[in-house]
């Protein structure tokens, strides 16, 4: 039963995945793969918003995913709540998409790189998060 | 009715079944399952809009992913 259970789970995902898929497809330079990610990102906060919103989400999923998505728009220096932080890994990828975009040079790709690597690395906890919460 | 929502109203058919037969950890579980899918859908749902979008209006700004980014945080409500 445990088979069948995860089968249909991993049918279930594969066939939910054509939207993501279709706009990382449409990316085809390094500074509009950055924007994917932050359309990704952004995605993945309005679930976070829309399950904190859900009553029959319990309170520790809520505040483990509140934790898991402050660390992606907040820096480790910002004390405040997350509607006021304006330094997290997503701004930083933000500003370096911008500043590749305007100069292409191997530091503002480097920095690029640097950015994303770290976002997406929180996306992916963020990623578990989301479709562990109940 | 898509190959989606056929399999998710399937899924939900079979968890009572499983209550039924007293095998409630396979009908957590399977519930589980449906809800990951579910908030995975959603998330995939936004992301096709995006591509409708893009398809339309061209690739976004910086501006406008910043400025969808500081409503989501508005909304987080600590």
């Amino acid at each position: 039963m445990k088979k069948i259970i995860a089968l249909f789970a991993v049918v279930l995902a594969v066939v939910g995945c054509t939207g993501t898929r279709g706009l990382y497809e449409l990316a085809d330079t390094p500074t509009q793969y950055v924007k994917v990610v932050l359309i990704h990102h952004n995605a993945l906060g309005t679930e976070v918003a829309d399950l904190r919103a859900d009553p029959t989400v319990s309170q520790a999923s809520k505040a483990k995913l509140l934790a898991a998505y402050r660390v992606t728009v907040c820096g480790p220096n910002e004390h405040v709540e997350i509607a006021l932080c304006l330094n997290g890994p997503a701004q930083q990828l933000e500003a370096a998409g911008r500043a590749y975009e305007a100069l292409h040079n191997a530091k503002t790709e480097a920095d690029m790189q640097k950015a994303l690597t770290q976002l997406v690395g929180l996306m992916s906890t963020l990623i578990n998060l989301v479709n562990g919460a109940k | 009715m898509n190959p989606l929502q056929l399999l998710m109203l399937l899924g939900q058919a079979v968890i009572p079944l499983l209550a039924n037969m007293g095998k409630h950890h396979q009908a957590e579980l399977l519930t589980d399952a449906l809800a990951a899918v579910q908030a995975g859908k959603n998330i995939d749902d936004i992301m096709a809009q995006a591509v409708e979008d893009w398809k339309v209006n061209g690739e976004p700004t910086y501006d406008q992913i910043a400025t969808a980014r500081l409503a989501i945080q508005a909304r987080m409500g600590e």
